[in-house]
C-alpha cells in the first residue's frame, strides 16, 4: 500500500493509488457518549488508539468536551500529530483491504519548508504510528510540503514525467495552508534554491479570523466563529436577523491586506534571485489571494483543488519510492 | 493583379500556420464590397470552426479560461482570467532533460 498523507493544521489529507481522505485535524479525547445519532458505532477511524490513550479525530472529536490544540514547531512530536496519523492510515487502510497488501506500506509526508530539520522526528511519528496499527513500514519519505504540488505538477498517475510538465528557468510554489504559507523556488527543474525558500506564519485561518472580528464589531455579535466567516468569504454575504448584508467590500479589503502581506514577504526573497517565470499557486488557501499573486511573477497557475495537491504529490513521490526499491 | 485580391488574416496569433486566406476579392469593384465579403466569410467561418473545432474556439477576454488538461495537468485548471500562461509541449530531448534533472531533484530527498 502506498500513502501521500498530508496533515494540516486545518485538514488531514490522503491520497492512495483509487480513492483520496480528507477530514478536519480535529482531536479531542475520547469519551462514552449517552446516545449516539449513528447506528453501528465508531466509522473507521474516528475513534483511534495512539501511545495508550484513546481519542476521537475528525468530524466526531466535535463530541469531545475538548479539543486539542497545539501550533508550534513541536507538534510533529505529540499525541495529536500521531492521533491525526493514526486516523489518517487506519482510514486508508479500510479502503485498501480489497485492492493491495495492507500490512506494507510506503508513506510519503510533507513538513513545513522552514521546519525540515525536525525530519527525522517526523519519520519516527510515522513509524511509531504504524508500528501502533501493526503496519510495517516499508519506505518512509519527508519532503518540504510544496514539493508534493510540484511532484503533482510533473508527474503523472503512473508515476512517469507528465506530459504536459513544464520547463522553465525559474519555477516558484507558494503553498497557502491553514496557519503557514510555505514557499520555494526551483532552477531548472533540479536545484531548489534554498535562500529563496521558507515559511511564512500566515494562512487562511487569519484571513477567516481577522474578518470574524470585523463582523463581530460591526454587526454587534457576540460571536462569529471561523466556519462562519469562511463561509462569508466564499459568499460575499453575512447572515444578520435573518437578512443577508453584503460584506463583499469587507471582505475584498481583508484578502487585499492579507495577500499584499504574504506576497511581500515572498517578492523580497524572490527578488535576490532574479526574475521567476512561472509560479504555481496551491494550498486550501491559495484561491482566496490568487488576485494578489499576479505581483510576484507575470505568470502563474492555480492548481485545481489545491487542498489536495500536496498530499497527490506525496502519492506520487510514493509511486518513485517503490520503483527506485525495486531497483 | 489588383493590391487586394488576397486577403490574408491570421486567425490565431499564436499558432501562425492556422491563417484564413480570402481569395478573389479583385474582381469585387462596388465600395464596400470587399469588407462586405470579408466579414461575411469570417462570420461563416467563425460560426463552421465554433461547432466543429471547439478547441480553437476564439476567447474574449471576459470569457473563463479554458485550459484542455493532459495526464496530471487535469489537475491544473485555469489561472487567473487575467494572467493565462502557455505551457508549451516538451520535445522528447526536452523531456528526457527534464527526467535527468527531476533525478537529480529527487535524490536531495532521499
Amino acid at each position: 500500500m502506498k500513502l501521500g498523507i498530508d496533515v494540516g493544521y486545518g485538514y488531514t489529507k490522503v491520497v492512495a493509488e483509487h480513492y483520496s481522505i480528507i477530514f478536519p485535524s480535529l482531536v479531542g479525547p475520547a469519551k462514552e457518549l449517552s446516545f449516539s445519532l449513528k447506528e453501528g458505532g465508531d466509522s473507521i477511524g474516528e475513534n483511534v488508539e495512539y501511545d495508550g490513550e484513546r481519542y476521537f479525530v475528525g468530524e466526531k472529536a466535535r463530541l469531545s468536551d475538548v479539543n486539542y490544540t497545539l501550533r508550534t514547531r513541536s507538534w510533529i512530536a505529540s499525541k495529536i500529530y500521531g492521533a491525526l496519523l493514526t486516523s489518517a492510515i487506519t482510514r486508508a487502510m479500510k479502503c485498501s483491504c480489497a485492492i493491495s497488501d495492507p500490512n506494507e506500506v510506503i508513506v510519503v509526508s510533507g513538513l513545513p519548508v522552514d521546519y525540515m530539520r525536525d525530519k527525522t522526528k517526523a519519520e519516527e511519528s510515522v513509524r511509531k504510528t504504524c508500528d501502533g496499527i501493526g503496519l510495517r513500514i516499508s519506505g518512509i519519505n519527508i519532503i518540504p510540503q510544496p514539493f508534493g504540488s510540484f511532484f503533482d505538477m510533473f508527474y503523472d498517475h503512473n508515476g512517469e514525467i507528465a506530459g504536459s510538465a513544464p520547463l522553465f528557468k525559474r519555477l516558484g510554489i507558494v503553498d497557502i495552508g491553514y496557519h503557514t504559507t510555505d514557499y520555494i523556488l526551483i532552477e531548472d527543474a533540479k536545484h531548489n534554491i534554498e535562500k529563496a525558500s521558507g515559511s511564512v506564519p500566515s494562512g487562511a485561518y487569519e484571513i477567516y479570523d481577522i474578518v470574524a472580528r470585523e463582523l463581530k464589531n460591526i454587526f454587534d455579535r457576540d460571536a462569529v466563529t471561523a466556519e462562519e466567516a469562511e463561509h462569508c468569504i466564499k459568499t460575499k454575504y453575512f447572515k444578520v436577523s435573518g437578512q443577508n448584508k453584503d460584506v463583499s467590500t469587507l471582505v475584498d479589503r481583508v484578502l487585499s491586506q492579507v495577500g499584499q502581506k504574504i506576497t511581500g514577504i515572498i517578492k523580497s526573497k524572490w527578488s535576490i534571485v532574479g526574475e521567476v517565470d512561472l509560479v504555481l499557486l496551491t494550498g486550501g488557501g491559495g484561491a482566496l489571494i490568487q488576485q494578489h499573486i499576479s505581483s510576484i511573477a507575470h505568470t502563474h497557475f492555480l492548481i485545481s483543488d489545491p487542498q489536495m495537491a500536496n498530499a497527490r504529490g506525496y502519492y506520487k513521490r510514493s509511486m518513485l519510492l517503490e520503483q527506485k526499491m525495486k531497483g | 493583379m489588383e493590391k487586394t485580391e488576397v486577403c490574408f488574416i491570421r486567425l490565431y496569433p499564436d499558432n501562425p500556420e492556422d491563417a484564413l486566406i480570402i481569395k478573389g476579392l479583385g474582381t469585387r469593384r462596388r465600395k464596400g464590397e470587399k469588407s462586405r465579403v470579408i466579414k461575411d466569410v469570417l462570420y461563416a467561418y467563425f460560426g463552421r470552426e465554433k461547432s466543429e473545432r471547439p478547441e480553437l474556439r476564439s476567447t474574449k477576454k471576459s470569457d473563463a479560461p479554458q485550459h484542455k488538461a493532459t495526464s496530471s495537468q487535469e489537475a491544473i485548471t485555469g489561472p487567473s482570467p487575467l494572467l493565462q500562461a502557455e505551457i508549451p509541449a516538451l520535445s522528447d530531448h526536452e523531456k528526457e532533460t527534464l527526467k535527468k534533472n527531476l533525478d537529480q531533484l529527487s535524490e536531495m530527498f532521499m
